[in-house]
């Protein structure tokens, strides 16, 4: 029996380099599975009551008052 | 006064890992000859114990040789710079809680850095030989450290993935809820694959295989030349024990939770279990507990030499490089996807 090619027979190819391939074929498997778990995992850590941390501050606090400029000198 | 207490700092670790290293090559004569049903060394010693002390003497008392047209220099530098490098790595090891001789930040680069240029040591001891049986060993050998580093470093990429620190202090104490062989079992065992090809042990022991290279690249070397080989061979081998303790199996921290076993206790019961607490907190972070896992991996090292037949040299590249790495690779995908996906990343990273 010749081979089997990916793009002809999908499935049988995958069972073919899963017996003569593995190391390259659970390799790619578990490879694989990185994109899933980043798109599955926070929806489901989400759901199982994880609450998402507080954004990182990236400057300080703007005050929201009107703006008071200091004019003259303090001391006087 | 200060330099004095480091040279007493340093001798009461090197001369307890010279020991051990003794030991060792006792206990791997004793252990491999139970498993072939023979009796060992029993002569010297009670039961054989002071055997490599007798082996020692030996070989310093034996005449050296050096091939004429050797690399005189070279060729003893070789083996000095193996031994050096191997017991350099012993400094950042935290033998206990606050045992150590140096708390440094990038303790585990240090330790990668170290172990590396022991490789040169290889190097430079086969080709000054003069010898094609050394040069080859040499070369075999430098090619399956220089090959299979790539592989405990990945690895150890990894872990630093989950602590966000090279400190191997940091390292012991995240694990101290759950030891991270059991979320890294998978990289636990490709980096004890690996530890075992990076101290040229068997059955990756092509460097010096026998019926091929009659010793490797310690053919030529005799007498107490050939002490700091067998010396360093074995000191890196305690220490690649010591580090896979240290990464997986929680280092100094106790096997078992006795903190958390001694709370359930208190709450089950309802008692203030005081001395309870009080006589297992030394246990819990005591030097015994690395002492015990690193024994037994060691154990294991000598179990898989005695177990499995020499691999070619082809197949031993074609491990590491087709089926180790594309594994490694794959967890190098996986684990900062789940890290992040699960918003675990650590804190604090300090590099």
């Amino acid at each position: 029996m010749s081979t089997p090619l990916f793009w002809s027979t999908p499935i049988r190819y995958l069972r073919w380099a899963s017996h003569e391939k593995p190391a390259i074929f659970y390799s790619l498997l578990i490879g694989s599975m990185g994109p899933v778990a980043l798109v599955t995992l926070p929806p489901l850590r989400r759901a199982l009551g994880d609450v998402d941390p507080e954004p990182i501050p990236l400057s300080y606090p703007l005050p929201k008052g009107p703006r008071v400029i200091p004019s003259g000198y303090e001391d006087k | 006064m200060i330099s004095l207490i480091s040279i007493i700092e340093g001798l009461l670790l090197i001369v307890p890992a010279l020991l051990s290293v003794a030991f060792v090559t006792i206990a791997e004569r004793k252990t491999m000859a139970s498993m072939q049903r023979r009796l060992g060394p029993n002569a010297v010693g009670y039961y054989g114990l002071l055997q490599a002390f007798a082996d020692a003497l030996k070989l310093l008392l034996k005449e050296y040789v050096a091939p004429t047209q050797a690399n005189i220099i070279l060729f003893f530098l070789g083996p000095m710079i193996t031994l050096i490098f191997s017991l350099l790595g012993y400094l950042v090891v935290p033998f206990g809680s606050g045992l150590f001789v140096s708390d440094y930040s990038l303790g585990m680069l240090y330790m990668l850095a170290v172990s590396s240029l022991a490789t040169y040591g290889i190097l430079l001891a086969g080709w000054s030989a003069n010898s094609k049986y050394a040069f080859l060993g040499s070369l075999r050998s430098t090619a399956q450290l220089i090959s299979y580093e790539l592989i405990l470093s990945s690895v150890i990429v990894l872990v630093i993935l989950l602590t966000g620190n090279l400190n191997m202090i940091t390292i012991i104490e995240s694990q101290r809820i759950v030891d991270f062989l059991l979320p890294l079992f998978p990289l636990f065992i490709i980096f004890f694959i690996g530890s075992i090809a990076e101290t040229n042990r068997a059955p990756f022991d092509l460097a010096e295989a026998e019926s091929e290279l009659v010793s490797g690249f310690m053919t030529e070397h005799s007498a107490s030349i050939f002490v700091f080989f067998f010396l360093a061979e074995y000191a890196s081998i305690i220490l690649i024990c010591v580090l896979n303790s240290i990464l997986f199996l929680g280092g100094y921290l106790c096997i078992i939770p006795v903190d958390f076993l001694i709370s359930i206790l208190n709450t089950v019961f309802s008692i203030d279990n005081s001395i309870l607490e009080e006589l297992f907190s030394n246990v819990s972070s005591s030097p015994l507990n690395l002492a015990l896992k690193t024994g037994l991996l060691i154990f294991i090292f000598i179990w898989v030499r005695a177990s499995f037949p020499r691999i070619r040299f082809d197949q031993l590249m074609s491990v590491c490089w087709t089926v180790l790495l594309p594994l490694v690779i794959a967890y190098v995908v996986l684990l900062p996807c789940i890290v992040y996906g699960l918003d675990a990343l650590p804190t604090q990273i300090l590099l």
